[in-house]
């Protein structure tokens, strides 16, 4: 197992940590040391269970959820960290996703649901980053880590024209913040999973359709949430400490260049 | 100048026509001869010297309406059998200031959100119903350099939501394609967007001074886009600056 030092007692809030990749990044940081704030959205209780297993490697971890795309939502929440947390070294955005809508030809993508997964995929990043950043740049130190995802570098039919877009516009936004900040020893990193095994893609997908997926990554096999979780961990590390405003593509060779 | 025969007589749809880019591009295609419907992101007022052939719709919040999209989809078939091309300006604008993103207020954000993101789904979603059936047509969204080489404190909200439109137009450039559609994208330069020699300079960052690339130039790949000579470009973004 990798280990980075340099990482341990330090400070973290990941949001969409109840589940998935959010959850495996959380556990993650929490087994180098790092002390989590495991956000989720709803399911509360998860992040309950999540948070007492980190307790054992980093004491300080505790669960609270939030709806990341609320601004007075967002506001409340990091108040209430800052109460936990007497800094905040490494904000991991990546509650995201189509928050339950199904897939849809473009024609039929009603407005709300474009404005929904818009707001959940890209207006929680700014809001939080908007609530993080005034106390990173007066300690001179920080790691902002965007969940992006594969399709905001080609596109992947059917998954839908506005997940592309948020997407898209989160490697932007990384891209954008990664200069703004860069002199204040703040890096703004993204990574775009491709398709990850998590519990909820299981449900989600028949073995026949993770199969057809599979034969598509070079590496030959879908991605596990831990193959994404240790980019989260390299890219708080020192070790990324030169990475700032790109897009690490972990997608087992499907995308590249 | 550049001249595409095949645009001659064909209808487009230019939103934020008011815009420096939105007025350059209605200008180009009005010079390739094509029907234009200029439709302005604010009111006309006295001043505003839109396209002679624009159904400016006069409601503020046309741009973001489903109604007033799909009712001016339909005029424009009316008048004039088909929508051949859509081009989508309207949206943020760079900002002059230099803002942080502590600087960017949450209507402004949600401003930029709106008019960008939710004007080009619904726009496009607008003139796709009708190009789907003809089985031609074509979208041009116009980004920013913001979005792809960000130099310039533009802000925040401008360079990501002009950015998520690169993703669009890759996204629809696989769905619309087996229609026979194409969707591209346009880059303009920041500074000639917001219509100044130069913006400031996000922090420590260095880049060589040139001198931005004028609207006229930007609007000139619009017009290359929409044309025949184009026909296997789709999901591309041009940087129109240097």
């Amino acid at each position: 197992m990798s280990d980075y030092p340099e990482l341990r007692g330090k400070r973290a809030v990941v949001t969409g940590a109840s589940t998935g990749i959010g959850e495996a990044a959380a556990r993650a940081l929490a087994a180098q040391g790092v002390h989590v704030a495991v956000v989720a959205g709803t399911r509360l209780a998860d992040a309950e269970r999540i948070a007492s297993d980190l307790r054992v490697r980093a004491p300080d971890s505790f669960a609270t959820r939030a709806d990341v795309t609320s601004p007075d939502d967002v506001r409340r929440l990091f108040s209430e960290i800052r109460e936990r947390f007497s800094r905040i070294d490494i904000l991991v955005n990546n509650a995201g996703g189509l928050g339950g809508a199904p897939r849809r030809q473009f024609l039929d993508l009603p407005v709300e649901e474009w404005d929904r997964v818009i707001d959940l995929n890209l207006t929680s990043v700014f809001l939080c980053c908007r609530e993080v950043l005034p106390s990173m740049k007066e300690q001179g130190f920080g790691r902002v880590i965007n969940t992006s995802s594969e399709v905001a570098r080609s596109p992947v039919l059917p998954i839908a024209a506005h997940y592309t877009a948020g997407k898209t516009a989160v490697s932007v936004f990384t891209a954008y913040l990664a200069r703004e900040v860069a002199a204040y020893e703040i890096t703004v990193t993204a990574f775009a999973p491709s398709t990850t095994l998590t519990a909820g893609l299981k449900t989600r997908f028949t073995a026949e359709a993770l199969e057809a997926i599979r034969t598509q990554i070079p590496l030959g096999r879908l991605a596990e949430p831990e193959d994404q979780a240790n980019v989260v961990v390299l890219l708080a590390s020192d070790a990324a400490r030169a990475l700032s405003g790109t897009t690490v593509d972990v997608t087992g060779g499907k995308i590249t260049i | 100048m550049a001249c595409y025969s095949d645009l001659k007589g064909h209808s487009a749809i230019v939103t934020g026509a008011d815009s420096r880019i939105g007025d350059a591009v209605v200008r180009e295609l009005e010079a390739q001869k094509m029907w234009v419907t200029a439709v302005p992101a604010e009111l006309p007022t006295e001043e505003a010297t839109l396209s002679a052939s624009a159904l400016a719709d006069k409601v503020r919040d046309h741009l973001t309406d489903v109604d007033t999209v799909s009712r001016t989809c339909s005029q424009v078939v009316g008048k004039y059998g088909g929508i051949d091309l859509l081009v989508h300006c309207a949206g943020a604008q760079p900002a002059v200031d230099g803002p942080q993103i502590t600087d960017i207020s949450d209507e402004r954000w949600r401003g930029a959100v709106v008019s960008t993101m939710r004007g080009a789904f619904l726009w496009s979603q607008g003139v796709l119903r009708h190009m789907v059936a003809r089985r031609r047509g074509c979208v041009v969204f116009i980004a920013a350099e913001a979005a792809r080489n960000p130099t310039y404190a533009a802000g925040i909200d401008y360079a990501s939501t002009r950015g998520a439109l690169t993703g669009l137009a890759r996204h629809l450039a696989r769905e619309m394609g087996p229609h026979g559609i194409r969707v591209n994208v346009v880059a303009v330069a920041d500074a000639a967007a917001a219509g100044v020699s130069s913006l400031p300079r996000l922090p420590a960052y260095l880049s060589w001074a040139t001198p931005p690339a004028s609207p006229a130039e930007a609007a000139r790949l619009v017009a290359f886009l929409a044309s025949g000579a184009a026909a296997y470009i789709t999901g591309v973004c041009l940087d129109a600056f240097r």
